[in-house]
């Protein structure tokens, strides 16, 4: 029902509505004002009309009611005595007294309300038209003095008297009755004037009724139309607030400013809307996507621009870089290979030379055969030793160039079984006990570098011992991502100066005539564990042993997480 | 048993070396004909004759170094196996390198023997003497 109007009204301006119920509350105020006025001078009106008209009249009623009963005892004493000033009196009434009080009355009675008092009023005088005749002759007949003293005169009086009474008592009554009629007309008066005291009540009631229904009718229209959308509204733009960009349609469709400020928030939010997909497309990196502007003050489009150049700009630099580190991984590789060469030719065309000065030394001594001192023979001997040494050092050199380079081929590894396998081809003699745990674990590497590493640690633990009874003790420890292993042994141990030289290549701590070895195991040792992301060290007490330490990984992990070198 | 004396081709650029093979021979009283060649092309134009044409039997076994001059070892075992004349020649391995890849090439290349070359002579003569045995039991085509 209401619809129509809520349409209508949701075309309107907000002021213009406002200026609508603000003219209609003045407009009921004032209508019901100028009404209240009107019936308060309509009632005041009848009090005047009372007080100007009726009043009078009853009073002149009265004064006629007067008159008329004087000229009834005027009459009734002159029948019976003489009195000069009574008969003047009398004669008086009858000229002009009579009608003049009964024109007054008349003239009273112009009322429409008084038109039957009036009528009534004119009925009596008709009446007393015969009762002044009366009078009159009764006048007449008691002319003189000597009137009284005649009996039949008397008589005659006496009987007009009669008759006279008889009359005026009848107009009397009907003065009163007409008395009586007024006062009914002047109370009906009255309760013309209480009705509409009574109008006006009911019109100040309405009244009220009617400014609330229309104050209601008021905040309803305005919740309608103005708080409801701008709570909407604010709901929405608390939403995109909070970073929750949506694209609204509102279901209110309207003209008016509340209309053009919805219209407003969804620019806004378009705005954003669109910004977003620039962003994202930015961010997927569509770098030649153009950012449209909302207008020249656009900071956040300026903003988007700036950011999709910058990544542009490091886009191109990260390929550049990319570029280069290929172009160094690429050298790199050639560096490899170029060493990869260098080992291999050490491998053979140093080692060629020194098998054929070998073998000369060997021929020269065989041809020579008695011929040769002891101390040349002896000279020989050292030369083929020092021959040999070359040939073990260029072997070593290749070992260590070459170790680690196996990682990429891995597999899961019983390292229980690798130290078995060391231990077998090492043999140790009699005098010297081995001690392993029996619960070595599995690990996951290349089975002939971690062969190496035990290789070398248990060969140096039994090599190096002085001790008549060698003891080498092999544990381990778990931890994060690793397995601690380590080989005790109960040697001569290694001064702390020296302990971190001997992971050092060549670096032997005896006369290489005394011990004959290369100095190299530790090294390649050191190289393979750090190739796999371990760490070597060693703990060495000169008299209780050494204990060197390797950690290997319990299983492939990426270079990020290996131990810190 | 009548012994058939085969014709022994020696590839190998090292002076020295080859003295070492021709002195391990005489200990081992190998009475084999021993031809020698410098290089890994040399080696192919004796094969094919072209070198001393007086030469009536080509030499059915080929001790072999790897690294040469010219043309190396693999690359001549390479040539040799393409070649329909020479391929069935029963060829050793003689050199100083331990390499992996080399011991792989070279048997994919179905050499007879890989022997490394030791530093010492007296097992160098072990080795050759072992070679002589192995050879003189193993038949070979008349042609």
């Amino acid at each position: 029902m209401f619809q129509p109007i809520i349409d209508r009204l949701y075309r309107m301006k907000i002021g213009t509505r406002t200026a609508i119920s603000f003219f209609a509350v003045v407009m009921v105020v004032l209508m019901f004002t100028t009404a209240s006025v009107l019936l308060l001078q309509y009632g005041k009106n009848i009090d005047k009309r009372i007080e100007s008209s009726f009043n009078p009249v009853i009073s002149a009623i009265k004064d006629y009611h007067i008159l008329i009963g004087e000229t009834g005892h005027l009459s009734a004493d002159l029948s019976l005595q003489p009195s000069e000033i009574k008969k003047i009196r009398l004669e008086k009434i009858l000229e002009r007294g009579y009608t003049r009080q009964k024109l007054r009355v008349i003239g009273l009675c112009q009322e429409p309300g008084l038109a039957d008092i009036k009528k009534r009023i004119i009925g009596v005088d008709k009446q007393f038209e015969s009762v002044a005749r009366m009078e009159r002759d009764l006048i007449k007949l008691m002319d003189t003095a000597g009137a009284y003293q005649d009996a039949n005169k008397l008589e005659k009086a006496k009987e007009i008297r009669i008759k006279l009474e008889e009359k005026i008592s009848k107009q009397l009554y009907s003065l009163s009755e007409t008395s009586l009629l007024a006062i009914s007309v002047f109370n009906k008066l009255n309760t013309q004037k209480f009705a509409s005291y009574r109008t006006l009540t009911y019109l100040l009631l309405i009244m009220i009724v009617v400014i609330i229904l229309v104050s209601i009718l008021s905040i309803y229209i305005t919740n309608v139309t103005i708080i409801r959308p701008i709570k909407e509204l604010s709901a929405i733009l608390d939403e995109v607030g909070e970073g929750k960009i949506i694209s609204f349609q509102s279901d209110i469709n309207r003209e008016d400013e509340i209309g053009t400020m919805i219209a407003s928030a969804q620019k806004v939010v378009s705005g954003f809307k669109t910004k977003e997909q620039v962003a994202n497309a930015i961010g997927k990196g569509e770098y030649n996507i153009n950012v449209p502007l909302l207008s020249r003050k656009d900071r956040l489009g300026k903003a988007l621009i700036e950011m999709r150049d910058n990544l542009l700009r490091s886009k191109i630099k990260e390929a550049e870089n990319l570029k280069s580190l290929e172009a160094y991984t690429l050298k790199l590789e050639k560096k490899n290979k170029e060493l990869d060469q260098f080992a291999y030719i050490t491998s053979h065309d140093l080692k060629s030379p020194l098998r054929g000065i070998n073998n000369l030394t060997e021929w020269i001594e065989e041809d020579m055969g008695d011929q040769l001192s002891a101390d040349s023979k002896g000279y020989f001997k050292m030369m083929r030793g020092r021959v040999h040494r070359l040939e073990a050092l260029i072997n070593s050199i290749l070992k260590f160039s070459r170790a680690g380079r196996s990682i990429d081929d891995q597999e899961t590894i019983k390292s229980k079984d690798v130290v078995l396998e060391v231990l077998g081809q090492l043999n140790p003699k009699p005098e010297c006990s081995v001690l392993f745990d029996e619960t070595l674990p599995e690990v996951i590497g290349n089975k002939r570098d971690l062969k190496e590493v035990f290789l070398n640690f248990i060969s140096n633990a039994i090599i190096h011992n002085n001790n008549p009874h060698p003891v080498v003790n092999i544990t381990y420890k778990s931890n994060d991502n690793f397995y601690d292993f380590c080989i005790a042994d109960n040697g001569p141990g290694i001064p702390k100066e020296f302990q971190q030289k001997i992971f050092t290549i060549f670096q032997t701590l005896e006369r290489r005539d005394d011990v004959e070895t290369v100095g190299a195991g530790l090294a390649i040792v050191k190289k393979i564990v750090e190739e796999y992301g371990g760490l070597t060290w060693v703990d060495s007490d000169e008299e209780l042993g050494s204990k060197f330490y390797f950690s290997w990984p319990k299983y492939p992990i990426p270079p990020e997480h290996q131990h810190p070198v | 048993m009548g012994e058939k004396i085969v014709n022994i081709l020696l590839v190998e650029d090292d002076e020295v070396d080859v003295m070492n093979i021709k002195r391990a021979f005489k200990k081992n009283n190998v009475t084999n004909p021993l031809f020698v060649c410098n290089n890994g092309l040399e080696a192919l134009d004796f094969l094919h004759g072209k070198r001393d044409p007086s030469i009536v039997d080509l030499p059915k076994i080929i001790l072999l170094d790897l690294n040469m001059p010219k043309m190396g070892g693999i690359e001549f075992l390479r040539e040799l196996r393409k070649d329909e004349s020479l391929k069935n020649l029963s060829v050793f391995v003689m050199t100083t390198s331990n390499e992996d890849k080399d011991k792989v090439d070279a048997y994919n290349l179905n050499v007879a023997g890989y022997i490394l070359k030791p530093l010492s002579m007296e097992r160098f003569i072990e080795a050759v003497s072992a070679l002589n045995n192995y050879w003189k039991l193993c038949e070979f085509p008349d042609k």
